[in-house]
């Protein structure tokens, strides 16, 4: 079967939309977003759109794992993808909603102000379909909580580059396991570039990636229904 | 400086040069690059390093004395006060914008535009006066208006004040404690002058797939201006490498490094080991798709510092027989860790990375601010248990001084050359014109550095 054949089948256009597929794994941007037009302008909705370039990021994910891509490639599909929903608008959020494959609260911990890692993980997780609340950096134990308590989410990620993050993801690892009494056993998933099994230890998260992808895959295994 | 301070500063010096070079040494160098963790070993707060000069060399006096197996500590860093003068946005700092005790922290935006790479490649001085500094430094924000003067008189006082202060560190570090510095001078690659402090990771990315040949391009025109700089600020007498942090060659595939990253990086290292400098570069990330590359030049001309994300067992299999290597302990070792796992770890590595020379050991491009006093300790009492080659061999400085030729373009970087002056006073002086060629040509020097400083 074609890349994408899965997802297109049944949609008003379906070769344009695995050629929309194919375009985004290609990181094929101008072609990605002439497709988008097309495939609109002969009746596809945006949700339908949507799925397709959700695959097309799917592949690009695992080219990226088998080494194919590196984090250029991850940055660049992401850059494609946010075009694409900026292009499908508002009514696209609406319609999507209940769709999305889990939500995860995402943030950079107090006292770090790096954001690179974050975004890479916030955008292909969008791309692999989860609803992400993305928090921006240097985000406090308290206002994590107060998220969570708004958001519900399936999974949080605290981000830290700085090896000073490490205090700062153990802080707000504890806070959510003294609300533990609200928040039963929430999944927390500590990332960076320097962050390991020592540093998770430290931080009493259970789980850990120092990889974009690695990350959304813990996501993925977190939310199967 | 005593007889016995100036043989502990040649010893030292001799064993960090012998390692860069390849050569024999009586142990591995203790010989980090970036000891964030002497910078505040003293108690002082991160924003006190900064900001008061005394409390810094406070701090490292004490850690030498704490820890005199160390061989190296640097020199070259910020100064708060020249960063407030000048308003730059791209660093936030401990104290200022930060906890005192928080470390400064990159500010990555996107000061250039997506369309401006035509202006800085045709040029580059009109784009930063024009788009770029007016981002960049905060006090620049209006120019012309009478406070963006004043801005640019007090930076280049605080530029002379500064310069005060590293020469002070210097000669105390040198004279009281005989301490070598790891590196002085620095550049950026070019990519990462577009990547860092212009474009940003995101737009440099986007520009390498939407018009890759201005990305080229501008590379290109980045490798004179990055030579430039980098041999304005390096130690004159040759003793120690240049610094060269790479921040993003770990996020390009093989094929775009080859293509943007590399070519100009390597223009820029040759044009410096050709000037007689070794360079100290920190291969940020995981370098392990790109370090074949340093190969191609000289042997023994750059150390390689493996970050926290490199192997560095295979970095010392593909590389190690040609480049000195630095690095191997996590940070999380240092930080969280305990002095038997730093033991073993060093063991580890001495029977390995160290094994025939060419090893420098240390952390991942830096020592954390936060590692355990036991645990730096236990890295040199580790080294000095398993990474002893030979004690009789008592390498000695090199010889490096001389004065700086560069074939590649007219070295130092003028924005107005002597002759442009000399015309406007009518193609000649009835004095001595040497009198007022020379401080002329060494101030349009320094104010030409001066400029390309913020794109580090």
């Amino acid at each position: 079967m074609d890349p994408g054949e899965a997802t297109t089948r049944g949609m008003q256009d379906a070769p344009r939309m695995q050629e929309l597929v194919r375009a985004i794994a290609d990181l094929d941007e101008t072609t990605a977003l002439r497709l988008v037009e097309k495939v609109l302008a002969a009746g596809e909705s945006p949700l339908a759109v949507t799925q397709a370039a959700e695959e097309g990021m799917r592949l690009v994910g695992e080219l990226y794992e088998g080494g194919t891509y590196y984090l250029s490639g991850l940055i660049m599909a992401g850059e494609i993808f946010r075009g694409i929903l900026a292009r499908l608008g508002p009514e696209l959020e609406a319609e999507q909603s209940g769709t999305a494959s889990g939500q995860v609260l995402v943030g950079t911990v107090q006292g770090d102000i790096h954001d690179i890692g974050k975004n890479i993980l916030t955008t292909v997780l969008r791309g692999f379909g989860f609803t992400v609340r993305d928090l921006g950096v240097d985000v406090s134990p308290t206002r994590f909580l107060e998220e969570a308590r708004s958001f519900r989410p399936d999974v949080v990620g605290l981000s830290g580059l700085t090896s000073a993050s490490y205090k700062s993801m153990r802080s707000t690892v504890d806070a959510f396991r003294a609300a533990a009494g609200e928040f039963g056993d929430l999944p927390i998933v500590i990332g960076g570039v320097v962050v390991d099994e020592t540093v998770a230890r430290y931080t009493g998260a259970r789980y850990w990636a120092d990889d974009a992808m690695e990350g959304v895959r813990i996501c993925e295994e977190l939310t199967v229904r | 400086m005593t007889a016995e301070t100036r043989e502990l500063y040649e010893r030292r010096l001799g064993r960090y040069q012998a390692a860069i070079a390849l050569e024999p040494t009586d142990r591995i160098p203790i010989a980090a690059g970036s000891n964030y963790f002497a910078e505040v070993y003293s108690g002082n707060t991160n924003q006190e390093t900064l900001y008061d000069p005394a409390k810094w060399l406070d701090a490292e006096m004490t850690f030498v004395r704490d820890f005199p197996e160390t061989d190296v500590l640097r020199n070259n860093r910020l100064w708060g006060p020249q960063l407030d003068a000048i308003g730059l946005r791209t660093y936030k700092l401990p104290g200022r914008d930060l906890p005192s005790r928080d470390q400064f922290q990159f500010v990555e935006r996107e000061y250039m535009m997506a369309d401006e790479y035509d202006l800085l490649i045709a040029d580059p001085l009109s784009f930063m006066f024009e788009r770029w500094l007016p981002r960049v430094l905060g006090e620049y924000e209006t120019p012309g208006s009478a406070r963006s003067y004043l801005a640019f008189l007090k930076s280049g006082m605080a530029q002379g004040m500064f310069t005060q202060i590293m020469r002070n560190r210097a000669v105390q570090l040198q004279e009281v404690c005989g301490m070598p510095q790891p590196m002085t001078g620095a550049f950026v690659a070019p990519f990462d002058v577009l990547a860092d402090t212009m474009r940003g990771l995101t737009g440099a990315i986007m520009d390498c797939f939407r018009q890759p040949d201005k990305v080229v391009a501008a590379c290109d025109r980045l490798v004179e201006e990055m030579a430039n700089f980098a041999l304005s600020t390096a130690d004159p007498l040759r003793r120690y490498p240049i610094f060269v942090p790479t921040h993003k060659a770990c996020f390009l595939s093989p094929e775009q490094f080859d293509r943007f990253y590399w070519p100009s990086f390597k223009k820029v290292l040759e044009i410096l080991i050709g000037a007689g400098y070794k360079v100290r570069a920190y291969l940020e990330g995981d370098w392990g798709a790109h370090w074949h590359h340093m190969l191609e030049l000289p042997k023994g001309s750059v150390v390689c510092d493996i970050d926290n994300q490199g192997d560095i067992f295979q970095a010392k299999k593909d590389i190690g027989h040609h480049q000195c290597l630095a690095g191997g302990i996590q940070d999380s070792e240092f930080i969280l860790g305990t002095p038997e796992g730093i033991r073993s770890r060093v063991r580890e590595l001495c029977e390995t990375v160290g094994e025939g020379g060419g090893y420098i050991i240390g952390g991942g491009c830096n020592i954390p601010y936060t590692t355990k006093p036991e645990n730096y300790r236990a890295m040199i009492d580790a080294v000095l248990e398993f990474g002893v080659y030979s004690p009789g061999i008592a390498a000695r400085p090199k010889d490096t001084a001389g004065p700086i030729e560069v074939d590649a373009f007219d070295f130092p970087k003028r924005a107005t050359p002597w002759q442009v002056k000399r015309e406007e006073l009518g193609g000649s002086v009835p004095g001595d014109e040497d009198l007022i060629r020379d401080p002329w040509e060494q101030l349009e020097a320094m104010a030409y550095a001066w400029l390309w400083q913020w794109t580090m």
